[in-house]
């Protein structure tokens, strides 16, 4: 098993939100404490909707849909949850 | 709901207020003292935990506190329909509302109404958290 994972938020990253900065925070504690290498992309949720996004997504370990709604495309995080449950991809929304 | 259910224009109330199936409704219990600019679910509440969920078996607990910074929930009139669809809600709130909603067969679905990266810490990582990695290991391509 690879001690290296990486995670797609999908979500419109700003640092003036708690709550993005806390996610980012949350998964280093958390990957510290399991021992895993973490590689954290946020995907801006328009990229979503095109090809080089969806292929970006595809690449990653696991999906969390990033708080902070309304997203800037709500069709683009309904692609990656579909994505994650057809393709039995983690998927974490909080 | 749009593709399982076959809900046509299933919506959440945040992208439009006046679609005819709102699946995600502003909360019915809001915090009633609260900061002014604070959203209707604010700070710590308690969550009853169902038996032999996942929610269940990461916590290992019947009720738990976790942090809520949110305007809105599940319509409950959803409930039954994504239940018979695959779905549980595995974590309610004080009234019942849906807290946790987690997909079966699955290896790791699982949305919450709450933010648990609000209350992570460096020497306690959330459980949620935690399980989401190693779900995200064993799945890693």
């Amino acid at each position: 098993m690879k001690n290296a994972v990486n995670i797609g938020l999908m979500g419109d990253f700003d640092p003036g939100k708690p709550s993005h900065i806390a996610t980012n925070m949350a998964l280093q504690h958390a990957a510290d404490r399991l021992s895993l290498q973490l590689k954290v992309r946020w995907i801006p949720t328009p990229t979503l909707l095109s090809i080089d996004g969806q292929k970006t997504a595809k690449k990653m370990d696991a999906l969390w849909a990033a708080p902070g709604s309304p997203y800037m495309s709500q069709d683009g995080v309904h692609w990656g949850i579909r994505h994650a449950r057809e393709n039995k991809r983690p998927f974490f929304a909080t | 709901m749009r593709n399982v259910l076959g809900v046509k224009n299933a919506q959440h109330v945040e992208y439009d207020a006046y679609a005819p199936n709102l699946v995600i409704v502003p909360a019915s219990y809001p915090v009633i003292v609260r900061p002014q600019d604070a959203p209707r679910l604010t700070g710590a509440m308690k969550i009853r935990v169902r038996l032999g969920s996942l929610a269940y078996r990461i916590y290992r607990a019947k009720t738990v506190n976790e942090r809520f910074h949110c305007n809105n929930e599940l319509n409950p009139d959803f409930e039954r329909a994504i239940e018979e669809k695959g779905m549980t809600i595995s974590g309610r709130g004080e009234h019942g509302e849906a807290r946790i909603i987690e997909l079966n067969d699955h290896p790791f679905f699982l949305a919450t109404g709450f933010q648990p990266q609000l209350s992570s810490e460096e020497n306690r990582p959330h459980s949620l958290i935690m399980a989401f990695l190693k779900a995200a290991r064993e799945a890693s391509v």
